[in-house]
């Protein structure tokens, strides 16, 4: 009995733990973004260092290649200094962030979609290679991703793949919840119909 | 299991994880800190506070804030300064109106009254009266 409630006690000062942590996270980051929003650069630095990835992720959702998702990050963490001064620092900077940096993976897919349409480019060409693109599989998913609408398309990798939940979803792709619900569930069966074939035995 | 995940395919989603992987290189996300800074840097544009909105309007308040309890406190006193002056001032009026109504009361009526003069004007009423 005794060991139980030492071990509750224990659980009890680990969560303690974390949330002083988390807490002590968000006064740094705060801290960066006031002294970002007075000028200092390397202040600015930090946050790019903190949010790139999750800002890749984000873009990468929106657009099928490596180098797009990364010109979306850049061109989101522009904006965001430029826009900087507008911002409240009381405010989580990632959620911010990431609605900045999916406008700028929406507005490269638009543009990459007249691109592609005029010149009849193969959507799939890419200077960049990764181990991953050579696998059959990957290669028939990102095909299969392709396919769907810009939108499913995001809702689905920030859902399944990011983790997203729909109300932050619906907040980074201006959707209402119940439309980020939808769409996951239409890009779902969208997938499982494309991708039949990889699910029946050899 | 979340009530999303009811028709959520963990094959797909595991490859899909798998595709959608950043990076995992330490060196590749040094060099995109290095190329979104440089971006910026050559982009020019101020992040600066001062350059409108609500920012601004905060970093205008700041210097004052400090002063914020100390302004509430001279505000309060101030109020009630005030509002004790208007009271005082109103009983004193009131006072006076009494003591005008108790010493007008006290005077005989036929001294306050005034005989009627020959002059034509003061004529008139009994003129009227008459018919």
């Amino acid at each position: 009995m005794s060991r139980r409630k030492a071990r509750t006690a224990e659980g009890a000062l680990e969560a303690k733990a974390a949330a002083d942590a988390v807490l002590a996270a968000r006064e740094q980051e705060r801290l960066h973004v006031v002294a970002a929003q007075d000028g200092d650069m390397s202040a600015f630095s930090q946050l790019v260092r903190k949010h790139q990835q999750r800002a890749y992720a984000v873009a990468r959702a929106v657009l099928l290649s490596h180098e797009d998702a990364e010109d979306a990050v850049q061109e989101g963490f522009l904006h965001a200094h430029r826009a900087l001064s507008r911002f409240r620092p009381d405010q989580p900077f990632g959620a911010w962030l990431h609605r900045i940096v999916s406008n700028a993976a929406l507005d490269l897919a638009r543009r990459r979609k007249v691109r592609d349409t005029d010149e009849l480019v193969d959507t799939h060409a890419s200077p960049f290679r990764d181990p991953a693109e050579a696998d059959e599989l990957h290669d028939r998913l990102r095909s299969a991703l392709s396919q769907l609408p810009d939108r499913q398309r995001s809702v689905l990798v920030l859902h399944d793949v990011e983790g997203y939940k729909h109300a932050e979803i619906g907040a980074m792709l201006a959707l209402p919840e119940g439309t980020a619900r939808s769409d996951l569930h239409h890009a779902r069966a969208a997938m499982r119909t494309i991708l039949g074939s990889l699910r029946r035995p050899a | 299991m979340h009530s999303d995940d009811f028709d959520r395919d963990p094959t797909v989603t595991l490859h899909l994880r798998s595709l959608l992987r950043p990076p995992a290189d330490a060196a590749y996300w040094d060099g995109l800190e290095t190329r979104i800074m440089d971006r910026i840097v050559a982009d020019g544009a101020p992040a600066l506070r001062t350059t409108g909105g609500f920012a601004a309007i905060s970093a205008w308040w700041e210097p004052f804030a400090q002063w914020t309890r100390a302004g509430g406190l001279v505000a309060a006193a101030a109020l009630a300064l005030t509002v004790w002056g208007l009271w005082e001032t109103s009983s004193s009026d009131a006072r006076l109106a009494h003591e005008a109504a108790v010493e007008a009361l006290s005077t005989p009526l036929d001294s306050v009254g005034r005989p009627l003069s020959d002059a034509p004007r003061e004529k008139t009423v009994p003129d009227l009266f008459r018919y």
